[in-house]
Formats: structure tokens, sequence, C-alpha cells
């Protein structure tokens, strides 16, 4: 289903590209596509080994216990900390948050962990929005998301019951 | 920004050597865990997340690649410059969500938005829904790792944040000292025409 979706959005995106810019256009598309991966590929790869080695030496009972569905508050908190201080790119993070899913932490935890990554990340904010954006618009933008992970951590749990 | 900077010597990269720190720190204690055993079970894990993950990928870095040529950044930068007000915002939000790549196109993005004059709103608005919601990270990370109904509840629960973060944002950074605020644009108009000369 996913697949067919990104797909069929690909090949939207491709007609769109050749009507735009004809081959060439294509051509320059595919050069870029090929400098992303490239510029990642050592952490896609090392993310994966890192989310599946994780997996192995996980004790599900001390996930459970901090993180499972009944951690409540708590749970959300320790998924907000974590995900403030993972560094890397979703090929890193979202692995890794489905790593602690399937050992055994609730969906609150999870989204915590995933948003606060997205939201609030320490290395992110210290080595790219800092310098780039500047203190003051950093600290606002901060300031604003500091709530958004428990937001999640809150709001989820509910929507997830819902759809299984 | 036609492509990431220049990449520096693996060994030279920081984010690189701590996960490859991590790995061995992770795959030792796996060792000492359950031995061999313990190893070859994480390796048949990865070769599981590969396969699973390889075909949404390879589609994601594709569609990364082709909405570079659809969206110049420059281009969306004009868009978010010229138009002040919500369509400015919606341009940016927008943007936001269908930016491909990692930070390294993504800040120099949002700093040549500043320096273009973009407003402190638009630039809100382009980093709530880059941070909250991108298309390529949810197709091609979030529903084949996290499966529909995590994705999708968490997706669900956190879309209106863009909104908050869109709205408060410009509030909190007009408390901030005068002198930071004006400190900040000229530093982003410095690192701007940096980014761009590079």
């Amino acid at each position: 289903m996913t697949l067919a979706l990104l797909a069929g959005i690909t090949a939207l995106a491709a007609a769109l590209v050749i009507r735009k810019e004809g081959v060439s256009g294509l051509r320059a598309g595919m050069k870029t596509s090929a400098l992303l991966l490239r510029s990642v590929s050592r952490m896609l790869l090392l993310g994966m080994l890192l989310a599946a080695m994780t997996q192995v030496i996980l004790p599900a009972e001390l996930i459970t216990r901090w993180m499972g569905a009944e951690s409540g508050f708590t749970g959300i908190l320790i998924g907000m900390a974590v995900g403030a201080l993972i560094p890397g790119g979703p090929y890193v993070v979202i692995p890794l948050a489905a790593s602690v899913f399937l050992a055994g932490a609730g969906a609150g935890p999870v989204a915590a962990l995933i948003t606060s990554w997205n939201t609030i990340p320490l290395t992110r904010t210290v080595m790219w929005e800092l310098p780039f954006l500047g203190g003051a618009f950093t600290a606002s933008r901060i300031i604003v998301n500091l709530p958004f992970p428990i937001a999640a951590g809150l709001l989820t749990p509910p929507i997830y019951r819902l759809l299984t | 920004m036609r492509e990431p900077r220049k990449r520096k010597a693996w060994w030279r990269d920081p984010s690189l050597i701590v996960m490859a720190v991590l790995l061995a720190a992770v795959s030792a204690a796996a060792f000492v865990q359950s031995g061999l055993d313990g190893l070859r079970e994480g390796g048949e894990g990865s070769l599981r997340l590969v396969r699973q993950a390889a075909p949404a990928l390879a589609l994601g870095f594709v569609l990364a690649g082709l909405l570079t040529v659809l969206f110049p950044p420059g281009v969306v930068g004009r868009w978010m410059g010229d138009e002040a007000g919500a369509k400015g915002l919606l341009i940016g939000a927008a943007a936001g969500v269908l930016s491909p790549g990692g930070p390294y196109v993504m800040y120099p993005i949002a700093a040549a938005l500043m320096h273009g004059g973009a407003g402190v709103a638009s630039i809100s608005a382009f980093a709530a829904a880059r941070n909250i919601f991108t298309a390529n990270r949810f197709l091609v990370y979030e529903l084949p790792f996290l499966g529909v109904p995590l994705a999708l509840a968490k997706t669900l629960s956190t879309i209106w944040l863009i909104a908050a973060g869109t709205l408060l944002t410009p509030i909190v950074f007009r408390l901030m000292p005068k002198g930071a605020q004006e400190a900040a644009r000229k530093r982003i108009g410095a690192d701007g025409e940096r980014g761009a000369s590079e």
C-alpha cells in the first residue's frame, strides 16, 4: 500500500519534471538523488545495524517497565529525553524507535521520542540551527517546541487505540 | 544548494564516529550477553530491516532528487520572500512538508530565506512543517518501520503543532531582547551569503 502510493507519487513527480525540464531535468534529479544517497549511505547502513543490534540486547522487561503503555507520564518524559539526545537522521532514529516499540514500549513514549527528536534535538540544534539561524530565533523556537513531545505522548495512544 | 556540502574523509565525520562507537558498544554488549548467537541474531535482524525498507528507501531518494528539480530552493525562497501574510505562511509550510534531504539542505534554505527578506513568521512556518511532518520522512521511514497505525496516530496527534509552532515562534521572537533580534538577523544575513557562495 505504502509502496504503491510512494511509487505513484514518484511517477507523478517524474512526469512533471519531464514536462517542465525534459529528459535533462530527469537526469539532474537522478544526479541529486545519487548524491543524497551517497551522502547518507554509511549512516543508513550503520543505523540499521545499530537498530537490529539494539533489539538483541534491549532488556524487554526494562523497556516495558520504563516506557511501556503503563509507564504513564514518566515514560513520556523518558522518551522525550532519549529523543532529544539521540543523534542522526531518520534512518537511525525511526528504526531505533521501531525496535523500542517492538520490545514493549507504549505508543505514547515512542511518539514522544520521535517528536522530541524532530523538534528539540540537541546535536542538530547546536550544529546547524544555531549557526545558521542565530540565537534569538533558535531560542524562540525551542521555547515554543518544548511541550510538543509531551503533547505527542499524551495524544498518540488514544488515536492509536482507535486505529488498531 | 546543488549538492550537500563537500564530503569530509569518513574518519573526520563526528556523527559517523559516534554511530560507529555506539554500534561497537552495542555489539560488544550483545556478544557478552549471548555470544556469537547474539551477533548472528543482530546480523539477521539488520538484513530483515534492509530487505523491508530497501524499496521504499530507493523510491524515497529518487523522489527527493526529483523534488529539488521541481522546486529549486532559490525559487521557493523568492515565493516566500515576496509574499507577506497568510500566503507566505502557507508557502513556507508547504515548502517544509515537501523539502527533501537532511539539515544540510534545510538550514541553508532557511538562512537564505531570512536573508532574502522572508519574515520570521514564514521561516517559523517552514521550520515547524519541516520538523513536524515531511512527506518524504512519513512515506519512506515512518510508515514502513513503525507500521500504519502507529505512524498515522503519531502524525494525527502532532500535525496541529505545525500551526502552533508557526503562530507562537514569532511572538516569542519579538519578546527576545532587541539586540539579540538584530544580531540574529545580521548573523543570518552573513551566513546566508557565505552559504550561497560556497
